[in-house]
């Protein structure tokens, strides 16, 4: 079965420009050694049966690296093909099941699931029905490890005017917390929904761009290079109030190369409690 | 009801705290604890922040007290909630999740417990005689005069303690509604004590955010006790202040 031309359309651009895409787009150097700190502590049991949510090339090769069984899933089959060539490690023994993750079905439960900013995608009110969902798929003590975007009420508040000159003035795109001005802008960041709008922090930046306050090369450094996908992101209180009766959290980590990486947490979880 | 409750004094992290580990009578652990934070200039080892752990521990909710000053300097609000947050990771290796824990705020720690509350989805949330508005209420007391004069000395004493300006403006810059809506979100319980006679924080300033806590559509209750000042005083007031946050409220 192959893809929907829709979801081709979105995501091909993507996997195109894969490697090209900085953290937080990709998962960071730090956040990847923390995936696989988490990994070998799951494959500690053995034989594991791994399943990833997505086809994302950085977990697949640890897991690669690591020879663990595993089974990936995701609504295009042409992006898990697509992110493959990307790897430098390749997983003979990797599955593809082409499913929603809301309605994905299988005839064996996992001991770990594995996925990197995925909780994201869905709306607030069906968090709570994609961790029952991943909770069923999983053996009794499995664990689910991710890394998801998070919002927290101390965030300086900020806007591009701000980060235009910060960037001025130091030239790196690094220092500058980019994410800081999505959650605080209301067009960029529904209050209410948590929905994140990409396209309307490079709508914006471009009216700088147009004005002349910004040069085409400060525009290119500075817009964001994931516009197409939404992603929703409440205040980290949210997600972990949403674990209640699900999941204990074993251990979370957040980056420190980055100052925007604060707002990323990776969660290392067990489903041991149910 | 209880049978002991392990007390237990300790540094976490940097952070001072007391722990009071509550069983029940068939030894077992207690399935829900308490963050609890006195005011400024306070100590965990206040009576009312003693009393309030010991009346959770009656309830069978152990509770982990902890301080919020060093010293004479009053700590930035980051680094109060930093201090929760410590202390939620201290109570989650004794085997307590988010959604087993509760926070207590008083007075100072006020603003931080929401902030707490709202990042670690905490199940419940008491606070009494909070200090939210703290901006507002310096801005009427001493002015925009004052607050210039406040700016450049960096520094202000009130009652022994050393307040930095920056309080000011980190108090400013955060967003009470948007806390107000995550705590909504996240179905914490809140439940609000004040001092109908408090001139330190006034009522007015604790019905404004219980308003706004109403209108986000939060599971709230506030409890005003008429004649009380802001220390409870009389004893009838202590008792029914913490014999309310203790029982967590009634509706």
């Amino acid at each position: 079965m192959k893809s929907d031309k829709s979801v081709i359309e979105v995501y091909s651009p993507i996997a195109k420009a894969w490697m090209h895409y900085p953290p937080p787009a990709r998962p960071s150097q730090e956040e990847l050694s923390f995936y696989e700190e988490c990994i070998l502590k799951a494959a500690s049991k053995k034989d594991i049966k791994v399943l990833i949510l997505g086809v994302t090339p950085e977990l697949r090769e640890i897991c690669a690296k690591h020879k663990l069984d595993v089974t990936l899933v995701d609504i295009c089959q042409d992006m898990f093909e697509a992110m493959k060539e990307l790897m430098k490690y390749k997983n003979s023994k990797e599955k593809f099941v082409l499913a929603n993750w809301l309605d994905m079905k299988f005839d064996t439960q996992f001991d770990l699931i594995i996925g990197d900013i995925v909780i994201n995608l869905f709306d607030l009110e069906d968090w709570k029905l994609f961790l029952t969902k991943i909770r069923s798929t999983l053996k009794k003590d499995g664990y689910f490890l991710t890394r998801l975007m998070l919002d927290s009420p101390l965030r300086k508040k900020t806007n591009l005017n701000e980060m235009i000159k910060q960037y001025k003035q130091e030239l790196q795109v690094g220092n500058l917390d980019r994410t800081a001005i999505i959650f605080s802008d209301k067009e960029i960041c529904n209050a209410k929904t948590r929905k994140i709008d990409f396209n309307i922090f490079n709508k914006k930046l471009k009216e700088f761009l147009d004005k002349g306050a910004i040069t085409i090369k400060e525009y290119d450094a500075l817009k964001l290079l994931v516009s197409t996908i939404p992603v929703v992101a409440p205040i980290k209180g949210y997600f972990e109030k949403s674990l209640r009766d699900k999941f204990d959290i074993i251990s979370l980590f957040s980056g420190k190369e980055f100052v925007f990486l604060k707002y990323f947490l990776v969660y290392f979880l067990n489903s041991s409690k149910i | 009801m209880i049978q002991n409750q392990d007390i237990k004094e300790g540094t976490h992290e940097g952070v001072p705290y007391t722990y009071y580990d509550s069983k029940g009578s068939d030894e077992s652990d207690s399935e829900r604890i308490a963050l609890i934070a006195p005011g400024m200039g306070g100590s965990r080892k206040d009576d009312v922040i003693k009393t309030l752990a010991q009346r959770l521990g009656e309830e069978r909710i152990s509770s982990v007290c902890f301080d919020i000053q060093d010293n004479e300097e009053v700590l930035p609000v980051e680094e109060i909630v930093e201090r929760y947050q410590k202390m939620g990771e201290f109570v989650r290796g004794k085997g307590y999740q988010p959604g087993q824990t509760g926070v207590f705020g008083t007075s100072l720690s006020g603003l931080p417990a929401v902030i707490a509350a709202s990042e670690m989805g905490s199940e419940s949330l008491g606070l009494k005689s909070p200090l939210l508005y703290f901006d507002e209420m310096v801005e009427g007391k001493i002015g925009e005069e004052g607050l210039r004069a406040w700016k450049r000395k960096g520094c202000i004493e009130k009652d022994g303690n050393k307040l930095p300006y920056e309080l000011y403006e980190q108090w400013k810059s955060v967003d009470k509604k948007e806390l107000a809506g995550s705590l909504a979100r996240n179905q914490t319980q809140v439940r609000i004590v004040q001092g109908g006679a408090d001139t330190r924080v006034p009522l007015p300033f604790t019905r404004k955010f219980y308003d706004l806590l109403r209108g986000q559509g939060a599971d709230v209750d506030m409890r005003v006790i008429d004649e009380a000042d802001h220390e409870y005083t009389k004893p009838e007031h202590f008792a029914e202040a913490v014999g309310y946050l203790a029982q967590g409220g009634e509706k």
